[in-house]
């Protein structure tokens, strides 16, 4: 039978698409994805495939079997087990000595360190006092604010530990090595013999145990920033890790600039931009924030102003947690841009921070 | 000039790097060296990050968590690729294919996954879920295309989109996604066919 259009929805699709094709990917995806590229390593991928495969063909066979205690406890479905606390159901857990293994999709706390997580698949974790143990598997952690002065919370794997201030970050753990993506915030991981290696925002950082405590690290250009189209080599000056803003742009700009003249304001946008990243590094948000309104202010584009903005209701939002001025942020965001690129994700956060 | 060669002898294997095309590409003649390859991959994504991104949306049925991983991931494949790369190479024809083919092994592994959602963990899913109030003429358009899409399975979504959306016969289609003319006119069948029930569950 013939189908019309409209029996199959294509003038929905078509709309949808046409919208589609005006987006780009978000500020911080193109931040991470330029820097990975300029990393000159494509291994993230293979990486990401590698153990995923070998964990299904030939791992999990053995791990099934050697994770199985024996006789097999019940599945713990709703209960606290080894403090653990279920924040999801329905969860199955089991016990296995002094750590848990988790099957499936499951979330967990840890109310003393403040540590949130969420397991993917099988996986097996261990309480610490100060944080968890991955012994295997792939979960995802988010740690509360650590209270200035004190100890940070640890994610422990086999090569070391992640040391965690108060961010968002995913770890992977494999009989081969390990990695883990920071999403937001600062950590930095901790080898066995206490060398330590920072990881900043849309960094990932690897390890790789059949070569001993050798850290492969992704590591992100001198201005990961930078047009990476340029044709000069000469890059902008490098940013000392942490610097506060020396001087980010004052909110004027010329009417009409020429085309060397908004070469110029293109230059100061991004380093100050670099600026903001660095201070979300740091996390010190409302400087970020700050920062960020000094810029849209200068902004003389609306697709800046639009990006800017964006950042600006996320940083208050997410990271800040001031939700009556993320609600004023979006409201005004929302009218100034009824139809931007980020209008979806606004709206959803609209019903979550103005309710 | 044509190209006289069938699709299939052109584009055979999915992830085949020698579809020469007349159109001279933009890729530089074999970057000598690491350092070479990375500013010409970065080159070629900042210009073709968009269409990329578009389909990668499209195939990842909205959600821009699914479009900017496939978007990373096939760039990444490019950094491979590019020292095979010929000069001439249609980039734009390769990034289509390739990003179909890195979107069909991502929604199949999303599958095998499927509780690996981290959204319940930092409250982010990109799929927004409107409430009738909210929904304006636009907004329902968008959900519906979204849930449409997000009905079929991988290939069957693909083959939909290049056939309806792209205009791409079903001969092209195969060669880009590797299947026969026989077998992709299947998938585009049987995906009208659920695309026709879920319309007709909401009449």
């Amino acid at each position: 039978m013939a189908l019309n259009d409209d029996e199959l929805g294509l003038e929905a699709l078509r709309a949808a698409d046409e919208r589609w094709s005006k987006a780009l990917p978000s500020s911080e995806a193109d931040l991470r994805i330029r820097a990975a590229l300029s990393a000159k390593r494509p291994a993230p991928l293979a990486y990401k495939l590698v153990p995923a495969m070998a964990f299904s063909l030939g791992l999990g066979v053995a791990l099934s079997a050697a994770l199985r205690p024996d006789p097999a406890p019940a599945p713990v479905t709703t209960r606290a087990v080894l403090g653990f606390q279920p924040s999801e159901e329905p969860c199955s857990a089991t016990e296995d000595g002094a750590a848990i293994v988790v099957r499936g999709a499951c979330g967990y706390s840890l109310p003393a360190p403040g540590l949130h997580l969420r397991t993917e698949g099988l996986a097996k974790l261990e309480p610490l006092p100060d944080g968890v143990r991955l012994l295997r598997g792939r979960a995802s952690f988010k740690v509360d604010k650590v209270a200035a002065g004190a100890p940070p919370v640890r994610v422990v794997v086999q090569r070391g530990a992640i040391e965690v201030l108060g961010t968002e970050f995913i770890v992977l753990e494999e009989a081969e090595g390990g990695q883990v993506d920071l999403l937001e915030g600062r950590i930095h991981f901790r080898d066995q013999s206490g060398e330590i290696t920072d990881v900043t925002p849309g960094r990932r950082l690897r390890w790789n145990n059949s070569t001993g405590p050798v850290i492969d690290e992704v590591t992100p250009p001198a201005d990961p920033i930078a047009p990476l189209n340029a044709s000069e080599p000469s890059a902008p000056p490098a940013r000392a890790k942490g610097r506060v803003p020396a001087a980010l742009p004052e909110p004027s700009a010329p009417p009409s600039p020429g085309p060397d003249d908004r070469a110029v304001n293109k230059a100061a946008f991004e380093a100050a931009l670099a600026e903001v990243a660095a201070l979300r590094a740091q996390g010190r948000y409302p400087e970020a924030v700050r920062a960020l309104e000094v810029l849209e202010t200068s902004a003389a584009g609306q697709r800046e102003r639009e990006v800017l903005g964006f950042e600006i209701g996320r940083l208050l939002e997410v990271q800040i947690g001031d939700r009556p001025r993320a609600c004023a942020h979006w409201t005004a965001y929302l009218r100034e841009f009824p139809a931007g690129r980020y209008q979806a994700q606004v709206a959803r956060s609209l019903r979550t921070v103005c309710d | 000039m044509a190209d006289l060669r069938k699709p299939e002898d052109r584009l055979g294997v999915k992830d085949a790097v020698d579809d020469v095309h007349p159109n001279v590409g933009p890729i530089a003649a074999s970057p000598p060296d690491d350092a070479a390859r990375v500013a010409e991959v970065a080159r070629l994504y900042e210009r073709h990050k968009a269409e990329v991104f578009r389909l990668a949306l499209r195939y990842g049925a909205g959600r821009r968590d699914f479009a900017e991983d496939v978007l990373q991931d096939v760039f990444f494949r490019l950094f491979e690729a590019l020292g095979r790369l010929e000069a001439r190479t249609d980039l734009s024809r390769w990034l289509y294919r390739v990003t179909a083919n890195v979107s069909i092994s991502r929604i199949r592994r999303e599958k095998v996954a499927a509780a690996a959602s981290l959204s319940w963990l930092f409250g982010r899913s990109d799929r927004v879920q409107e409430t009738p109030e909210s929904l304006t003429s636009a907004h329902r358009e968008l959900v519906m295309a979204e849930e449409i899409l997000s009905e079929l399975p991988a290939k069957e979504r693909i083959a939909f989109c290049m056939h309806h959306l792209d205009g791409k016969e079903l001969l092209e289609i195969g060669a880009l996604i590797g299947h026969s003319k026989g077998y992709v006119s299947k998938l585009v069948a049987r995906a009208e066919t659920r695309v026709r029930k879920r319309r007709q569950k909401w009449r």
